[in-house]
């Protein structure tokens, strides 16, 4: 039986250790890859409010609170997913923790992600990210049409 | 792992409504539950495939 409680991915970079780590903790840059713009730089221990910058979700705000940044080796927050309701106060629920995790190899820069804590989540919380999640996966959809095409 | 560590366990996984309990008589009985086993397995496939697309973003931001 597979995990309910965590995600784990890995992928390698063609790109130097430095590079990625720039990427992903440059907040101007993780809002690029990540569709979401925040105004102020990452610090450990604080929280940031982003906007979701896919079309249709302007109007959906997200929040991390970093809690490591060990250059070049991890960087890792807290956040509520799918927390796109902007009814819903999410912030008394349990978080989950995403950690970036960095290695260089001869093949590239190995970067491994793992997403834990989703069997706290309430119940309920499982099922409107589906409801959720049908708008939302055809608007990421087109943007990435409009990635491959331009 | 202890009796209490078990109990612990198994109460974060009912509060996710992924087991329930039942008394009987002086035992309380544990049952999976199947359907939110397969809604949580869905919802992380649903996370997972997120995960792949931001990802693929990232690959491209970083390597052009």
């Amino acid at each position: 039986m597979t995990s309910t409680d965590r995600i784990e991915k890995e992928i390698v970079l063609q790109a130097p250790k430095a590079r990625v780590w720039r990427a992903l903790t440059n907040a101007q840059e993780f809002g690029t890859w990540f569709r979401v713009k925040f105004d102020d730089a990452f610090a450990v221990g604080k929280s940031f409010k982003g906007t979701i910058t896919i079309p249709g979700y302007e109007h959906v705000a997200m929040e991390v609170t970093i809690e490591r940044m060990d250059a070049e080796e991890l960087f890792s927050y807290r956040w509520h997913p799918y927390a796109m309701d902007p009814k819903v106060d999410y912030t008394r629920e349990p978080a989950t923790l995403v950690e970036f995790r960095l290695a260089e190899t001869a093949e590239g820069t190995v970067l491994r992600i793992v997403e834990s804590g989703f069997d706290r989540l309430p119940p309920g919380r499982r099922d409107e990210a589906f409801r959720m999640n049908d708008r939302g996966w055809s608007a990421q959809l087109k943007n990435i049409e409009r990635h491959v095409a331009s | 792992m202890s009796r209490q560590a078990v109990t612990k366990h198994l109460r974060v996984l009912s509060e996710a409504g992924l087991v329930r309990s039942n008394r009987r008589g002086r035992e309380r009985v544990w049952d999976l539950e199947p359907k939110r086993l397969a809604d949580a397995h869905r919802y992380l496939d649903r996370i997972s495939r997120q995960w792949d697309d931001a990802l693929h973003r990232l690959k491209k931001f970083v390597e052009e």
